[in-house]
């Protein structure tokens, strides 16, 4: 009730006349109409309080900062907890890929004693492993907020994959390793690692669209264009180029 | 379980089901002492998914308080994907249940078993012209 008498009164000296006041509360407050009304009249009384209009400023201009900082709060807490989420699912993300870099020196070794085909097979396995293990992981942490880096992240897990495939594809054709005991235990694992591999990632861009979705709508966006790159938007999976078309089956020998 | 996780835990089921014939159920139990695979068939009866006259439905079924899941497919869909498919989808959503993470791990079972649906059981008319 203060403030609104407190408007009254500054207003009033500004020399907006007091009825116009009047009628404006009566559209905005009704309700304060009452203590407006005898606000005004009592202008020509307060009018010599000079300490009671440099009071109510600061006032408003509290409130106003009170209310900015609020939102700002709420839409940055929101933005870090959302970025907390895609970070974490980044971390499981790696988990998966980790699971699969750790099976193939296994799975080479038990394929290497029982098959001697091209080592260009082996060679390739060996290479996409290699480069895989070439990003340091603090680059692999801090991918969801560099897009170059993640995809090249992507892109050597992505050549990792379809070497593992052509390994795959070329031990079919030794029906006495295929038998082995081990090398079944570690197709099984490979298959469920690169199950959850699809899992996860999906479940990762699931997460970065809520993040991405809450940055770019409004109001967050005015909030997150406040804190310059910290709120980047974060980066997708997306299907290898070719993915789209269905592979080529060839059943020649 | 939240309302989110709730939310999410359908959304899967609706997507494993959707464009295909097969049904399928999730049962989450709070008791402490359950016969998972018991629990699941009986389960799948009174949900009423034998009554299905495609019997190709499934229903995943966890005991968290037990630390127990069990994943059971009907005469039909059993059939086609054979007994290594129901090792190897409780075998890969094993490790998000052993972390606690129940949602992950059923939401994770039902795109396995949406998966096999798709391959075998597709609808009719949503399958595209060939």
């Amino acid at each position: 009730m203060r403030l609104t008498n407190g408007t009254a009164t500054v207003s009033a000296a500004m020399g907006i006349p007091a009825s116009s006041i009047r009628s404006m509360r009566l559209e905005l407050l009704s309700s304060v109409r009452g203590p407006a009304g005898r606000d005004a009249r009592r202008r020509g009384a307060s009018r010599g309080m000079q300490q009671r209009r440099s009071y109510v400023g600061p006032i408003v201009v509290i409130a106003i900062a009170v209310i900015v900082f609020l939102f700002v709060a709420g839409s940055y807490n929101s933005l870090v907890a959302l970025g907390q989420s895609v970070d974490a699912q980044w971390g499981q993300v790696q988990n998966v890929y980790q699971r699969r870099a750790d099976l193939i020196p296994n799975l080479v070794a038990t394929v290497k004693g029982a098959a001697n085909f091209e080592s260009s097979t082996y060679e390739s396995v060996a290479k996409a492993r290699a480069s895989v293990g070439q990003i340091s992981p603090q680059a692999a942490a801090n991918a969801v907020n560099n897009p170059a880096d993640f995809q090249r992240y992507a892109a050597a897990q992505d050549q990792l994959s379809s070497a593992l495939s052509r390994l795959l594809a070329v031990v079919e054709n030794y029906p006495q390793l295929r038998a082995t005991e081990n090398f079944q235990t570690l197709q099984a694992q490979l298959e469920g690692t690169e199950n959850r591999i699809a899992f996860e990632r999906r479940k990762y861009n699931d997460v970065a669209r809520q993040f991405n979705t809450r940055r770019d709508t409004i109001p967050t966006v005015f909030v997150a264009g406040m804190f310059g790159s910290r709120f980047n938007e974060k980066p997708y999976f997306q299907s290898q180029p070719g993915a789209e078309k269905p592979p080529a089956v060839n059943f020649s020998p | 379980m939240t309302r989110h996780e709730r939310a999410r835990i359908s959304r899967a089921l609706e997507q494993a089901e959707s464009g295909t014939t097969g049904r399928i159920a999730v049962r989450i139990v709070p008791d402490r002492r359950v016969d998972a695979m018991e629990r699941a068939r009986r389960e799948f009866l009174k949900v009423g998914l034998h009554r299905h006259d495609r019997s190709n439905g499934a229903l995943i079924l966890v005991a968290p308080n037990a630390r127990q899941f069990a994943v059971i497919g009907d005469r039909a869909l059993h059939e086609r994907v054979g007994d290594a498919f129901w090792k190897d989808v409780v075998r890969e959503s094993q490790p998000y249940f052993a972390r606690g993470d129940v949602v992950d791990g059923v939401v994770f079972a039902l795109g396995r078993i949406g998966d096999a649906l798709h391959g075998h059981f597709a609808e009719p008319d949503a399958r595209p012209a060939e």
